[in-house]
C-alpha cells in the first residue's frame, strides 16, 4: 500500500514538472487599455466570466496545461469535469479553440476585447502581455 | 464537449461585424454524455431505486440491475449572433415504465440581455438541489450517484416556464442569482400524471474554492391516475383501508423544499454538503442531509459519504386515521402519498455510508466503484419505506414486507461515465 502510494506520488510529480517549466505569457489586444488580474483572467478561462473572450489552446497541449495550472490550480480530469458541469448546465460554452500560438496571437491581435495565453518566447509586437504567471 | 467544426459563419454576421469586436456568428455545437452501471444488492427484502420514477432496481427483483444509474444524452447547442442561444438536451434513462424511451430534458432559447443577466424561456432546469444541473451528467460528479436520502425527495426535474439568471461580483467572489418559474407536468408513477406549477430560487455564492448555495422551491400539484388503478391501489398500502372509497383525484397540493449546500474544491481536497427539509401537504416532514469528502491522488479520487434522511411523523395523523375528522387533508395525503408510492403514516427514514473510488482512466471517461451499507429500520408499528422501492403497482406486494422490516443491504455498483 505504501509503496503504492509512493508510486502514485511520484507518478503526480513527474506529470507536473513540465506544467510547472513551461513559461507562458497572458495576452491581449494592444488596444485593451484596462487592467486584468489574475483573479479575472482565472475566472474568464473558467467560464465565470464574460468580461473579455478567451481562447483556448488544444487539448494536451504543454502550454494550455501549464497555464491552466498556474492560473486556475486546475488539472487535466479535474478541468473537464468541471466544463462537464458548465456546459451542460448551460451556463457557460467552451471557449473558442486555435490551433497554435501563432493563431491564438494572430485572433488576440485582431479583436478588441479577446485573451489568449501562448508560451513567452512566441510574444510579439501585434499584442500586449497582461500576466507571466 | 468541442465546439465542433460545424460553426457557420453566416455572411450576414460577418456583415454585422462590429469594428473591433468579436465576430458575431451563428454555430451549432453537439455533444453528450452518459453512464453505464451495473448494481448489485445482496438484499432481497426490496427494490434499490436511484429515483422514485425507477419501477424496480435490485433487491426483490434481481440481486443485479444495469438500470439504476445507466444513462445517456445528448445536447445540441446553437448559438445566434452574440446574445442568442437554442439549447435541446434528450436524455434516456430507466423510466416509470420500465422502458429507457428519450425524454426532453431541456428545451429553451436563452438571451443574454447584458454581460451579467440573462432571460430564458421554454424547457429549463429546476435547480432544485444543487446538483440539480448536472444530475444526469455523472462523468461531472465525484460520486456515483447522488445520495437518494436527499435527491429522492422531490422528482421535479425541469420546468415549462421562464428562467431569470443574474451575477454581480460581492466581496472577492460572485454570486449568481437564479428565479425560476413555471408549469409542472410528469409521470410519477405508471397511469398517475402529477400537474401544477412551481416557482423557485436559487442563489450561488463563489469565492475561491467554496460555494455556498440556497434554494428554495415550492409547488402547488394536482394528481390524476388511471381510476382502476386508484381504486386498487388503497388494498396495497395497509394503512389506506379506510379509503377504499376516495376520490381519485387530489388538488392542491402543496410543497416546499429548502435547500442549504457547501462544496469545496481545492488542488487534491475536495467536499460537498448539502441539507434540505421537505414540507409536503399531509405526509411527514421529511429532514435530509449528506457529507462527502474525497482526495485526489493523481487520477485516482477516494471518496466517503454519510446521508441520512429523517421523517417527522405529525402527531394528529394517528387520530386522524380513525376518525377522519379532517377528511380533506387525508384526501390530500392520500394523493400525494400515491405518488411518493409509500403509504400515508410511512416513513423515509434510511442512513448510507458510501464508500468508493473514481479513476480517471482517460480523457472523458471516468470508471467508478462503489460500496454503500444502507440502514433502514422498520416495524409493524412503524412501518418505514426508507428509500426503497415499495408497494408500486408492479410489484404489490413488497410494501408489507418491506416497509415493516429492518433492511440492512450492501450495494456494489460499477460505472463508466463518459462525455463527448
Amino acid at each position: 500500500m505504501t509503496k503504492l502510494r509512493m508510486g502514485l506520488c511520484a507518478g503526480l510529480l513527474l506529470s507536473s514538472l513540465p506544467a510547472l517549466a513551461q513559461s507562458v505569457a497572458v495576452i491581449v489586444n494592444p488596444k485593451n487599455a484596462s487592467a486584468v488580474s489574475a483573479e479575472q483572467i482565472s475566472n474568464i478561462f473558467l467560464g465565470k466570466s464574460n468580461d473579455l473572450a478567451g481562447v483556448d489552446l488544444p487539448d494536451g497541449n504543454a502550454v494550455r496545461e501549464a497555464f491552466y495550472h498556474k492560473v486556475t490550480g486546475k488539472d487535466g480530469a479535474q478541468l473537464k469535469a468541471y466544463w462537464a458541469k458548465l456546459v451542460f448546465t448551460g451556463k457557460a460554452q467552451p471557449l473558442k479553440e486555435m490551433a497554435s500560438d501563432a493563431d491564438v496571437k494572430k485572433y488576440v491581435a485582431s479583436n478588441a476585447n479577446a485573451i489568449g495565453y501562448i508560451d513567452k518566447g512566441a510574444v510579439d509586437g501585434s499584442v500586449k502581455v497582461v500576466l507571466t504567471p | 464537449m468541442k465546439r465542433k467544426a460545424l460553426a457557420v459563419s453566416v455572411s450576414a454576421g460577418i456583415a454585422l461585424l462590429a469594428a473591433g469586436g468579436v465576430q458575431a456568428e451563428t454555430s451549432v455545437s453537439f455533444s453528450g454524455f452518459g453512464t453505464l452501471g451495473v448494481t448489485h444488492n445482496d438484499n432481497r427484502d426490496a427494490d434499490f431505486v436511484a429515483n422514485r420514477f425507477q419501477p424496480n432496481g435490485p433487491g426483490k427483483s434481481s440481486p443485479t440491475m444495469f438500470g439504476v444509474d445507466t444513462k445517456a444524452g445528448v445536447q445540441f447547442t446553437a448559438q445566434i449572433g452574440s446574445d442568442l442561444s437554442a439549447v435541446v438536451q434528450a436524455v434516456t434513462d430507466h423510466r416509470v415504465d420500465n422502458s429507457y424511451a428519450p425524454r426532453f430534458e431541456w428545451a429553451n432559447l436563452k438571451y443574454q440581455v447584458t454581460k451579467d443577466l440573462y432571460v430564458r424561456a421554454g424547457r429549463v432546469v429546476a435547480p432544485v438541489f444543487m446538483v440539480s444541473d448536472f444530475r444526469n451528467v455523472g462523468y461531472a460528479q465525484t460520486m456515483v450517484r447522488m445520495p437518494v436520502e436527499v435527491y429522492g425527495q422531490n422528482p421535479v426535474s425541469y420546468l415549462d416556464g421562464i428562467d431569470l439568471g443574474y451575477r454581480m461580483g460581492i466581496g472577492d467572489g460572485t454570486l449568481s442569482v437564479q428565479a425560476t418559474s413555471g408549469l409542472v407536468k410528469t409521470l410519477a408513477q405508471q397511469g398517475l400524471e402529477v400537474s401544477g406549477h412551481g416557482s423557485l430560487l436559487s442563489l450561488a455564492y463563489e469565492r475561491d474554492a467554496s460555494t455556498f448555495r440556497f434554494g428554495y422551491f415550492r409547488n402547488k400539484v394536482k394528481i390524476e391516475g388511471d381510476p382502476v388503478d386508484q381504486f386498487l391501489l388503497p388494498f396495497r398500502y395497509a394503512s389506506f383501508i379506510n379509503y377504499t372509497g376516495a376520490v381519485p383525484i387530489a388538488d392542491g397540493l402543496r410543497s416546499r423544499l429548502l435547500d442549504l449546500g457547501y462544496s469545496y474544491d481545492s488542488g487534491n481536497w475536495l467536499a460537498q454538503a448539502e441539507y434540505i427539509q421537505s414540507r409536503v401537504g399531509g405526509i411527514p416532514d421529511s429532514n435530509a442531509g449528506y457529507l462527502m469528502g474525497g482526495y485526489r491522488v493523481g487520477k485516482f479520487t477516494p471518496y466517503l459519504s454519510y446521508a441520512k434522511s429523517v421523517s417527522k411523523r405529525p402527531p394528529r395523523d394517528q387520530q386522524a386515521v380513525a376518525s377522519c375528522t379532517n377528511c380533506l387533508t387525508e384526501l390530500l395525503a392520500y394523493g400525494i402519498n400515491v405518488v411518493n408510492a409509500s403509504s400515508h403514516m410511512v416513513l423515509n427514514e434510511q442512513q448510507t455510508v458510501s464508500l468508493g473510488v473514481r479513476y480517471d482512466v482517460a480523457k472523458n471517461v471516468a470508471l467508478k466503484m462503489q460500496l454503500d451499507h444502507i440502514r433502514k429500520p422498520g416495524s409493524l408499528t412503524s412501518p418505514n419505506a426508507g428509500w426503497f422501492k415499495v408497494g408500486t403497482p408492479s410489484y404489490p406486494d413488497l410494501y408489507p414486507l418491506a416497509a415493516t422490516k429492518d433492511i440492512n443491504a450492501n450495494l456494489l455498483t460499477l460505472t463508466a461515465d463518459f462525455v463527448f
